[in-house]
């Protein structure tokens, strides 16, 4: 830096005698010079005309920067304005409470719904863990969970890191980098190692036979038209059918999606089952586990451990070894059971020759019919299902502001991690047939398409993060809707403050809609069905953009032609 | 500043017109004349209305020093931040839009600079005042942001400074300034090397004084002098280029 050969003081004692250097005539103009040279300059400038019209140059363009800087020549960005809005209502405690209520409520639905099924589940004889600890870690529905949870694990983890990149994208410059990282992400969580699986596969098209001689050593995965099982399984028996017969001995568990599935052989395991109906009429050491329209069982049928239901009608004439959790329209008890029965439904019958040796709670519509001939160790306890008790309930009103608060809460941070999407989605929202046409399809379509994909094993990890997002859609449906509603009523905008502004106003709405006797089951089924499409509609768009971005861009191409969501890393025909 | 204070004075002769062509209208005279009066009397009554109320520069007489909202804002009161952010962010995003190069960029300084001052209003000390410490802390965001871009224009700033200062014709000089519109100033300004540009804007927007932008910019003060009129020189190269390329635009 030459920073002394320009010093002022050296330009003054230089230069005074004839014109004025131009640092001088600065430092003069600005009032940086001391007292003593500036009245030298002073002296001069008086006698010199070509020093005075710098110096008046100078001033003039100081002059000039100053009037140019301060003009006002753009307003106050509406997204400063925003800020200050905010700013100025002091949001923050309306931010807090909100914050605070929605916690309230992740803690209630935990009290609330988690832990009495949770007891409910350990009543019923599933241990003294937990649901999820069961399900997962001893492998009660099928070993490979703890490699599915893994996975799982996994892809949560790379949404998150999704989701953080998306936040961070504006300083990471550039989405071919965050296209880059998720697809390394989705590579590597499906070069994850798959369940190990030491089985026999069988798809032999309409029929499967185990013969009455046959031992298959190991797990067995059956799919076709029928399955029957004569001989024996010594693991695990898994059938996707239409119809299954087990007649043999399978000393594993029995994992069935079947229409109808009767056992008549026996089962050393436990039964899971998705069917229509269920049949046992042999036996099962275990639990017994069904999804299902009907359960029989039989005079003959036997369960070691305890049954769960969740199903229309449960009929048992045999015996159960331990309790009954039974979620149904009708259940009969003609049989023995050797520990209680905890049910809720529509009717509880018990026929005569019907035994139960411990306690029995029953919450329906209709009081139990306990036929003279039944023997129960202690008398029902019944409690009366109120259907419009609720409404009553001051209890009611205060959780539904809380999970409001919830839905607000979520659409604040949907709103600030994926701008662009959500007014995508509000566009696509305002097409009205187009969504609630998808709507429709997506809400019926999808999970039907997940079940199916769950059903192929391999199309499990497929199936479970497609119901995910489904389920996620279904709850965002209402912050969309919400936020449109929101709009009719406020008017439309463009910034993101005031749209989340609209977001509560509309949530609020529509919530107080949807709490209307009647009107309100089908106002919020309609409020799920245009949200759906309309962010489905707004996936679609997002995932085929305009026929420009596969077009390779070749670098005479004015990059004004590539679409603004155009991702770098785009597929491009090779 | 001269533009500033003859504002009140155009009023008055504004005033004056007014009062001459009232007395000439109640004498039955041409009412024309009164219209024209009377809208300029008007116009400029709301134009200099509007100058003393808005919040464009902070040390103009229109705002008092805000001890109370400061005193407040201390306090942690919402209300008082949100009348600070409100008399202070139009000032504050212009210095940011004269410093900086992007739109964008002065929006989020704006906003990055009020949320830095939250956590630093403590530090204020009341005596001193407020627009002061508010440029030096957007200054200090400012030229942070700048330096932290490591682009091409490291090299430039070290080029003009091996440079020797040309001393250019009086004349020419006050007619070239004489020519130039505050939006061609503004234009020019976008082109100049990032120090340059922060000197001026601190200088001529945010009045700064020699000490301060010494601080700032981390050089000696007897150095601010040179790197100020760099700047002035590199200003009027861009308007000299801006204007040829005007000229060769429209030929």
């Amino acid at each position: 830096m030459n920073e002394s050969s320009n010093s002022p003081d050296e330009h003054l004692d230089e230069h005074l005698g004839e014109h004025l250097d131009e640092m001088t005539g600065m430092l003069y103009v600005e009032g940086q010079l001391d007292r003593q040279r500036a009245q030298q300059v002073s002296a001069h400038a008086q006698d010199c005309s070509s020093c005075r019209i710098l110096l008046r140059a100078l001033e003039r363009e100081s002059r000039l920067l100053t009037r140019s800087m301060l003009e006002e020549d753009e307003p106050l960005p509406s997204r400063l304005a925003a800020f200050q809005q905010s700013a100025r209502k002091s949001m923050q405690w309306i931010w807090g409470a909100v914050v605070g209520l929605a916690a309230t409520g992740a803690y209630a639905l935990y009290t609330g719904y988690v832990e009495p099924m949770q007891q409910r589940f350990e009543q019923a004889g599933f241990g003294g863990s937990s649901v999820l600890n069961l399900m997962i870690f001893q492998g009660a529905f099928w070993k490979g969970w703890q490699s599915m949870v893994t996975l799982l694990e996994v892809l949560a983890l790379l949404t998150i890191t999704g989701s953080a990149v998306v936040f961070l994208r504006r300083r990471l410059r550039g989405r071919g980098s965050v296209f880059a990282m998720m697809v390394a992400g989705i590579c590597a969580a499906a070069s994850m190692p798959s369940p190990a699986m030491a089985t026999e596969f069988r798809n032999q098209g309409d029929t499967i036979e185990v013969g009455k001689d046959e031992t298959i050593k190991g797990d067995l995965f059956a799919h076709g038209h029928h399955v029957k099982i004569e001989g024996t399984v010594d693991g695990d028996l898994y059938v996707f059918c239409q119809g299954a017969d087990i007649e043999g001995h399978v000393t594993g568990d029995v994992i069935a999606f079947a229409q109808m599935l009767r056992v008549n052989g026996k089962v050393d395991g436990n039964i899971r089952s998705f069917t229509n109906t269920t049949w046992v009429s042999g036996s099962v050491a275990k639990n017994l586990l069904t999804f299902a329209e009907t359960v029989n069982i039989d005079l003959t049928g036997k369960v070691g451990g305890s049954v769960t239901t969740f199903l229309n009608t449960l009929t048992i004439d045999g015996t159960v070894g331990r309790d009954i959790l039974a979620f149904g329209n009708e259940t009969t008890i003609a049989g023995n059971i050797g520990g209680g029965i905890h049910a809720q439904g529509n009717t509880l019958k018990f026929n005569s020759g019907a035994q139960v040796n411990g306690p029995v709670k029953f919450k329906g519509e209709h009081a139990p019919d306990v036929s003279s001939g039944a023997k129960l160790a202690v008398p029902v306890v019944f409690t009366q299902e109120e259907h419009h008790k609720r409404y009553e309930e001051s209890g009611f009103y205060v959780w539904r502001v809380i999970w409001t608060a919830a839905v607000i809460l979520f659409g604040l941070v949907l709103f600030n991690l994926l701008p662009n999407f959500a007014r995508a989605s509000l566009a696509s929202a305002e097409r009205y047939g187009a969504s609630f046409g998808l709507g429709v399809l997506v809400l019926f379509g999808v999970p039907i398409a997940a079940f199916i994909a769950c059903i192929t094993v391999v199309g499990l990890v497929i199936g479970i993060s497609t119901f995910i997002l489904w389920m996620t859609t279904l709850f965002c449906a209402q912050i969309v809707v919400g936020t449109i509603v929101g709009q009719w009523l406020m008017g439309h905008t463009r910034e993101t403050w005031q749209l989340i502004g609209r977001m509560v106003v509309g949530v609020i709405v529509v919530r107080v809609l949807g709490m209307i006797p009647f009107l309100g089951g089908w106002i919020r089924f309609a409020v799920v069905l245009w949200g759906m499409g309309a962010i489905s509609l707004a996936i679609y768009r997002h995932f085929t953009p305009p026929h420009t971005a596969t077009v390779p861009v070749s670098p005479a191409m004015p990059p004004s032609s590539l679409p603004p969501n155009t991702t770098i890393g785009s597929p491009q025909p090779a | 500043m001269a533009w500033q204070t003859a504002g009140p004075f155009c009023f008055l002769i504004d005033c004056w017109q007014f009062r001459e062509c009232l007395i000439a209208w109640v004498a039955k005279d041409t009412p024309q004349s009164l219209n024209v009066a009377a809208c300029k009397f008007f116009a400029s009554a709301a134009y200099y209305l509007m100058e003393a109320l808005r919040p464009g520069r902070m040390s103009s007489p229109g705002i008092a020093e805000p001890t109370e909202a400061i005193a407040r804002a201390k306090a942690g009161d919402a209300q008082a931040w949100g009348q600070l952010y409100h008399d202070y962010a139009p000032a504050i995003f212009r210095f940011c839009r004269r410093a900086l190069p992007t739109r964008e960029d002065a929006e989020d300084a704006t906003m990055e600079v009020f949320m830095k001052l939250k956590g630093k209003i403590n530090q204020y000390d009341s005596s001193r005042p407020f627009s002061g410490w508010l440029y030096k802390v957007a200054a200090n965001h400012c030229w942070d942001t700048l330096r932290r871009r490591r682009i091409r224009q490291d090299k430039e700033t070290e080029d003009s400074d091996e440079l020797p200062l040309e001393h250019p014709d009086p004349s020419q000089l006050d007619r070239l300034i004489e020519q130039r519109s505050s939006a061609e100033v503004r234009k020019a300004l976008a082109c100049l090397s990032k120090r340059a540009r922060m000197a001026l804007v601190m200088r001529y927007y945010s009045d700064m004084s020699y000490d301060e932008i010494a601080d700032e910019l981390g050089v000696r003060r007897a150095f601010v002098g040179v790197v100020l009129l760099r700047a002035r020189h590199e200003l009027r190269n861009a308007l000299e280029g801006n204007a040829a390329l005007a000229a060769g635009g429209n030929a």
